[in-house]
Protein backbone atom coordinates (compact mmCIF):
# COMPACT_ATOMS: atom_id res chain seq x y z
CA UNK A 1 0.00 0.00 0.00
CA UNK A 2 2.31 2.39 1.28
CA UNK A 3 4.58 1.48 -2.26
CA UNK A 4 2.05 2.00 -4.18
CA UNK A 5 1.19 5.77 -2.98
CA UNK A 6 4.69 6.63 -2.92
CA UNK A 7 5.13 5.20 -6.29
CA UNK A 8 2.46 7.43 -7.40
CA UNK A 9 3.84 10.30 -5.84
CA UNK A 10 7.30 9.88 -7.17
CA UNK A 11 6.67 9.22 -10.97
CA UNK A 12 4.74 12.14 -11.59
CA UNK A 13 6.69 12.90 -14.54
CA UNK A 14 6.55 16.46 -14.88
CA UNK A 15 6.74 17.48 -11.17
CA UNK A 16 10.05 16.22 -10.73
CA UNK A 17 12.14 17.76 -13.39
CA UNK A 18 10.84 20.83 -12.48
CA UNK A 19 11.68 20.47 -8.63
CA UNK A 20 14.90 20.11 -9.19
CA UNK A 21 15.33 23.30 -11.29
CA UNK A 22 13.88 24.87 -8.63
CA UNK A 23 16.12 23.34 -5.88
CA UNK A 24 19.01 23.84 -8.15
CA UNK A 25 18.63 27.16 -9.04
CA UNK A 26 18.10 27.95 -5.53
CA UNK A 27 20.79 26.22 -3.94
CA UNK A 28 23.16 28.53 -6.06
CA UNK A 29 21.16 31.85 -5.34
CA UNK A 30 21.14 31.04 -1.49
CA UNK A 31 24.83 30.31 -1.77
CA UNK A 32 25.40 33.81 -3.70
CA UNK A 33 23.62 35.48 -0.92
CA UNK A 34 25.26 33.44 1.77
CA UNK A 35 28.93 34.66 0.31
CA UNK A 36 28.06 37.99 -0.32
CA UNK A 37 28.56 37.97 3.68
CA UNK A 38 32.63 37.21 3.21
CA UNK A 39 35.29 37.08 0.80
CA UNK A 40 37.25 34.10 1.72
CA UNK A 41 38.41 30.78 0.24
CA UNK A 42 35.20 28.69 1.95
CA UNK A 43 32.94 30.86 0.02
CA UNK A 44 35.20 30.28 -2.94
CA UNK A 45 34.55 26.40 -2.83
CA UNK A 46 30.91 26.68 -1.57
CA UNK A 47 30.14 28.98 -4.75
CA UNK A 48 32.05 26.79 -7.27
CA UNK A 49 30.28 23.51 -5.47
CA UNK A 50 26.92 24.73 -5.46
CA UNK A 51 27.36 26.21 -9.03
CA UNK A 52 28.44 22.30 -10.13
CA UNK A 53 25.32 20.87 -8.42
CA UNK A 54 23.14 23.80 -9.85
CA UNK A 55 23.79 22.74 -13.13
CA UNK A 56 23.71 18.99 -12.56
CA UNK A 57 20.05 19.10 -11.13
CA UNK A 58 18.78 21.94 -13.09
CA UNK A 59 20.13 21.32 -17.02
CA UNK A 60 21.48 17.94 -16.70
CA UNK A 61 19.45 15.43 -14.33
CA UNK A 62 15.90 17.38 -16.49
CA UNK A 63 17.71 16.49 -19.50
CA UNK A 64 17.66 12.84 -18.84
CA UNK A 65 14.06 12.75 -17.61
CA UNK A 66 13.25 14.63 -20.95
CA UNK A 67 14.43 12.02 -23.12
CA UNK A 68 16.86 14.55 -24.71
CA UNK A 69 20.22 12.43 -22.80
CA UNK A 70 19.84 8.80 -23.40
CA UNK A 71 21.11 6.48 -20.57
CA UNK A 72 23.97 4.34 -20.95
CA UNK A 73 21.41 1.87 -19.11
CA UNK A 74 18.57 1.65 -21.39
CA UNK A 75 18.97 -1.11 -24.02
CA UNK A 76 17.29 1.72 -26.83
CA UNK A 77 20.63 3.59 -26.76
CA UNK A 78 21.76 4.16 -30.37
CA UNK A 79 24.58 6.41 -29.78
CA UNK A 80 26.73 5.19 -26.86
CA UNK A 81 29.51 7.25 -27.35
CA UNK A 82 27.33 10.42 -26.21
CA UNK A 83 25.48 8.75 -23.77
CA UNK A 84 29.00 7.81 -22.04
CA UNK A 85 30.45 11.20 -22.62
CA UNK A 86 27.02 12.37 -20.72
CA UNK A 87 27.08 9.71 -18.16
CA UNK A 88 30.77 11.05 -16.66
CA UNK A 89 29.18 14.87 -17.38
CA UNK A 90 26.61 13.72 -14.81
CA UNK A 91 29.05 11.41 -12.31
CA UNK A 92 31.48 14.13 -12.68
CA UNK A 93 29.12 17.07 -11.85
CA UNK A 94 27.17 15.69 -8.87
CA UNK A 95 29.77 13.52 -7.32
CA UNK A 96 32.85 16.38 -7.69
CA UNK A 97 30.21 19.03 -6.50
CA UNK A 98 28.88 17.60 -3.50
CA UNK A 99 32.88 17.37 -2.44
CA UNK A 100 33.38 20.77 -3.04
CA UNK A 101 30.46 22.15 -1.69
CA UNK A 102 31.45 20.04 1.51
CA UNK A 103 34.65 21.25 1.90
CA UNK A 104 33.23 24.63 1.79
CA UNK A 105 30.61 24.10 4.03
CA UNK A 106 33.43 22.49 6.27
CA UNK A 107 35.91 25.55 6.21
CA UNK A 108 32.70 28.07 6.88
CA UNK A 109 31.72 25.65 10.16
CA UNK A 110 35.83 26.14 10.81
CA UNK A 111 36.18 22.16 11.34
CA UNK A 112 39.65 22.20 9.82
CA UNK A 113 42.05 23.36 12.32
CA UNK A 114 43.17 27.65 10.92
CA UNK A 115 46.15 28.51 10.64
CA UNK A 116 46.52 32.51 11.92
CA UNK A 117 45.92 35.11 8.87
CA UNK A 118 48.94 37.00 8.55
CA UNK A 119 48.25 40.23 9.07
CA UNK A 120 47.03 38.97 12.72
CA UNK A 121 50.55 37.38 13.17
CA UNK A 122 52.15 40.47 11.97
CA UNK A 123 50.30 42.79 14.44
CA UNK A 124 50.90 39.98 17.54
CA UNK A 125 54.71 40.25 16.44
CA UNK A 126 57.19 37.82 18.29
CA UNK A 127 59.00 39.85 20.29
CA UNK A 128 55.78 42.05 22.19
CA UNK A 129 56.27 41.54 25.45
CA UNK A 130 52.80 40.90 26.77
CA UNK A 131 51.54 37.86 23.59
CA UNK A 132 53.53 35.61 23.36
CA UNK A 133 54.19 33.18 19.92
CA UNK A 134 52.70 30.63 21.24
CA UNK A 135 49.49 32.56 22.35
CA UNK A 136 49.32 34.07 19.12
CA UNK A 137 48.69 30.72 17.26
CA UNK A 138 45.65 29.32 20.23
CA UNK B 1 36.15 2.80 -24.92
CA UNK B 2 38.87 4.70 -23.70
CA UNK B 3 40.66 4.02 -20.60
CA UNK B 4 39.03 7.39 -19.30
CA UNK B 5 35.86 6.63 -19.50
CA UNK B 6 36.61 2.88 -18.28
CA UNK B 7 37.82 4.27 -14.97
CA UNK B 8 34.75 6.79 -14.78
CA UNK B 9 31.79 4.35 -15.70
CA UNK B 10 33.17 0.78 -15.00
CA UNK B 11 34.88 2.25 -11.68
CA UNK B 12 31.95 4.63 -10.83
CA UNK B 13 32.50 3.65 -7.11
CA UNK B 14 35.72 6.62 -7.05
CA UNK B 15 33.66 9.04 -8.08
CA UNK B 16 30.31 8.12 -5.51
CA UNK B 17 33.26 8.13 -3.01
CA UNK B 18 33.82 11.48 -3.43
CA UNK B 19 30.19 12.03 -3.30
CA UNK B 20 29.82 10.19 -0.18
CA UNK B 21 33.01 12.06 1.07
CA UNK B 22 31.41 15.23 0.54
CA UNK B 23 27.87 14.49 2.26
CA UNK B 24 29.83 13.45 5.17
CA UNK B 25 31.49 16.73 5.50
CA UNK B 26 28.21 18.56 4.38
CA UNK B 27 26.14 16.57 7.45
CA UNK B 28 29.20 17.01 10.04
CA UNK B 29 29.82 20.96 9.20
CA UNK B 30 26.07 21.15 9.26
CA UNK B 31 26.04 19.77 12.33
CA UNK B 32 28.78 21.75 13.67
CA UNK B 33 27.00 25.03 13.06
CA UNK B 34 24.01 23.66 14.67
CA UNK B 35 25.37 23.27 17.75
CA UNK B 36 28.00 26.08 17.74
CA UNK B 37 25.39 28.89 16.82
CA UNK B 38 22.43 27.19 17.69
CA UNK B 39 21.13 27.70 13.85
CA UNK B 40 18.44 25.18 13.08
CA UNK B 41 19.24 25.43 9.70
CA UNK B 42 21.98 23.31 9.98
CA UNK B 43 19.71 20.67 11.53
CA UNK B 44 18.03 20.74 8.45
CA UNK B 45 21.05 20.59 6.51
CA UNK B 46 22.50 17.66 8.20
CA UNK B 47 19.36 15.70 7.81
CA UNK B 48 19.17 16.53 4.47
CA UNK B 49 22.78 15.29 3.86
CA UNK B 50 22.31 12.12 5.64
CA UNK B 51 18.69 11.40 3.95
CA UNK B 52 20.88 11.66 0.65
CA UNK B 53 23.29 9.17 1.99
CA UNK B 54 20.94 6.85 2.72
CA UNK B 55 19.41 6.92 -1.00
CA UNK B 56 23.01 6.20 -2.05
CA UNK B 57 23.12 3.26 0.37
CA UNK B 58 19.56 1.93 -0.74
CA UNK B 59 20.80 2.08 -4.57
CA UNK B 60 24.16 0.15 -3.44
CA UNK B 61 22.01 -2.37 -1.73
CA UNK B 62 19.43 -2.70 -4.19
CA UNK B 63 22.05 -3.70 -6.47
CA UNK B 64 23.25 -6.31 -4.55
CA UNK B 65 19.85 -8.08 -3.67
CA UNK B 66 19.02 -7.67 -7.58
CA UNK B 67 22.33 -9.72 -7.75
CA UNK B 68 21.10 -12.37 -5.61
CA UNK B 69 18.02 -12.46 -7.41
CA UNK B 70 15.46 -11.39 -4.28
CA UNK B 71 14.19 -8.48 -6.54
CA UNK B 72 12.66 -11.07 -9.21
CA UNK B 73 9.04 -10.83 -8.08
CA UNK B 74 7.44 -8.27 -9.81
CA UNK B 75 4.56 -6.76 -8.06
CA UNK B 76 5.89 -7.37 -5.08
CA UNK B 77 5.28 -3.68 -2.61
CA UNK B 78 8.85 -4.80 -0.91
CA UNK B 79 10.19 -5.02 -4.25
CA UNK B 80 8.77 -2.43 -6.01
CA UNK B 81 9.71 0.16 -2.63
CA UNK B 82 13.45 -0.72 -3.19
CA UNK B 83 12.77 1.08 -6.40
CA UNK B 84 11.19 4.10 -5.80
CA UNK B 85 12.61 4.80 -2.31
CA UNK B 86 15.95 5.98 -3.41
CA UNK B 87 14.33 8.83 -5.63
CA UNK B 88 11.91 9.73 -2.84
CA UNK B 89 15.07 10.20 -0.44
CA UNK B 90 16.83 12.03 -3.08
CA UNK B 91 13.71 14.56 -3.91
CA UNK B 92 13.46 15.24 -0.11
CA UNK B 93 16.88 15.22 0.98
CA UNK B 94 18.10 17.48 -1.93
CA UNK B 95 14.93 19.81 -0.79
CA UNK B 96 16.58 19.74 2.83
CA UNK B 97 19.95 20.70 2.15
CA UNK B 98 18.56 23.76 0.43
CA UNK B 99 16.16 24.73 3.07
CA UNK B 100 19.17 24.53 5.46
CA UNK B 101 21.37 26.67 3.78
CA UNK B 102 18.24 29.23 3.23
CA UNK B 103 17.31 29.16 6.89
CA UNK B 104 21.55 29.70 7.34
CA UNK B 105 22.02 31.99 5.49
CA UNK B 106 18.40 34.21 6.82
CA UNK B 107 19.98 33.37 10.37
CA UNK B 108 23.46 34.60 9.48
CA UNK B 109 21.75 37.73 8.33
CA UNK B 110 19.83 38.28 11.56
CA UNK B 111 22.64 37.79 13.28
CA UNK B 112 25.30 40.55 11.29
CA UNK B 113 22.01 42.86 11.71
CA UNK B 114 21.97 42.98 15.52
Amino acid sequence: MTGGALGTLASIDAARPVFLIVMGISLVIFVLRLAGTAREWSTRLMITGSLMLGFGYAVVLPAYEAGLIESIHSPHTTNLDAALAWHTVRMVLMNSGWLVFGIGLAMHARIFPQTVPRKVAAAVSPDSPTVSVHESVV
Amino acid sequence: MSLLFETIVKGSFLMDCLGVIGLGLISLSAVRLAQQRGSWGGATMAAGAIILLTARLVVLFRNHMAAAGVLDLSGDPAARMMYVLPTFLLTIGLAGVVWGVWAHERWLREASRH
